[in-house]
């Protein structure tokens, strides 16, 4: 699980682009976000669904923060197809087919998202790598017969 | 000091790494923001069938289906009269249909006597004209913002989508060329 989360977060990448989009969507649409008609038990999933689909509009925002009307319009596609008895893994193929993969922010593995999933994993590794390697360095440092004489004189020049 | 250096050199390049990445993505972003088209998803129903549908038509309320579509290849064009960039898209769809090209329009999520008002002040390009009222076709065709351009070829298969208005020098260079390919293709067939 820490590597998924570590996942989410590569998607995020371009958080300082997502604040300035995330801006302009809620400057260019004022449009009063539509009611929620939801039997309880089902007020979960909406909202689970909603914040993992992203607006195609105003990229990279979900259409649960969008204002833009199409993510009003998706909203709805989303409660009416609950209400249907969908499951949530339809409600997001049913998107994607109309909308692409780019709908969902957490996209299935494929051949064109593996990239996306890849990249997180090979830069954990190359992180390891660097720390071990900087890690083992700094560890083994032994002093030479030169240093350690020296740090006798010192200790004896400055006692604690 | 000698050991210093010795201990100490792969640390001081490793210190650097930070930077270089840091430039680097700073380089893709700044590429990305520069060359990527803004605001254009790719389509999923690109070389996929009109989907199904059961419309009214906009001036006769009679309901419409595929098979009422255009024989041949036809542009499909997402207007409304709420759309401020349709307007400016309007003289350039009046020149298409001019050169007798099937233009069918999908009216999205507008009022009917305010469209049929518009058509009637500005001039109808549209061979068809569908009132998609509650905009769930326009999901089905995975619209986003309007206008939007679909080119479909004799098959009633979607080959092209455009986002936002078709200008004059658009339709001469970019969509009207390929618009031609589905047309000799159709006749080929």
């Amino acid at each position: 699980m820490i590597v998924r989360s570590d996942m989410t977060r590569s998607n995020h990448i371009t958080l300082p682009l997502t604040f300035v989009v995330a801006l302009m969507c809620g400057a260019l649409t004022a449009e009063p976000t539509s009611e929620v008609d939801l039997p309880p038990e089902l007020i979960d999933r909406y909202e689970v669904l909603i914040a993992e689909l992203r607006c195609p509009k105003c990229l990279n925002i979900n259409i649960a923060d969008s204002n833009a009307p199409i993510a009003t319009d998706l909203r709805n596609v989303v409660q009416s197809q609950l209400r249907e008895g969908k499951t949530n893994s339809e409600i997001k193929a049913f998107l994607r087919e109309r909308y692409g993969d780019f709908i969902d922010y957490n996209p299935p593995l494929s051949p064109s998202t593996l990239a996306l999933w890849a990249i997180p994993l090979i830069l954990l590794i190359c992180a390891a790598i660097v720390f071990t390697f900087v890690g083992s360095k700094r560890g083994t440092t032994e002093l030479s017969d030169e240093e350690k004489t020296r740090l006798h004189q010192l200790k004896a020049k400055y006692p604690s | 000091m000698v050991a210093d250096r010795r201990n100490f050199a792969p640390l001081r390049v490793a210190l650097w790494l930070p930077l270089i990445a840091f430039v680097g993505l700073c380089v893709v972003f700044f590429a990305s923001l520069e060359f990527s088209p803004r605001n254009e998803l790719p389509s999923p129903l690109i070389d996929r069938p009109v989907p199904s549908f059961s419309l009214p038509d906009l001036h006769s309320a009679v309901q419409r289906t595929g098979d009422d579509l255009p024989e041949g290849a036809f542009l499909l064009n997402v207007w409304a009269t709420w759309c401020f960039p349709c307007r400016e898209e309007h003289p350039v769809l009046m020149d298409i249909a001019a050169e007798g090209i099937a233009v069918v329009g999908l009216n999205y999520k507008d009022e009917d006597l305010k469209a049929i008002a518009w058509l009637n002040n500005i001039g109808d390009p549209y061979r068809l004209n569908l009132a998609d009222h509650d905009g769930a076709f326009g999901v089905d065709m995975g619209v986003y913002g309007v206008p939007a351009t679909y080119l479909i070829d004799g098959d009633h298969n979607i080959r092209y989508k455009h986002i936002g208005p078709i200008s004059a020098s658009q339709w001469r260079e970019e969509l009207g060329p390929i618009f031609e390919t589905l047309l000799g293709a159709n006749d080929r067939a």
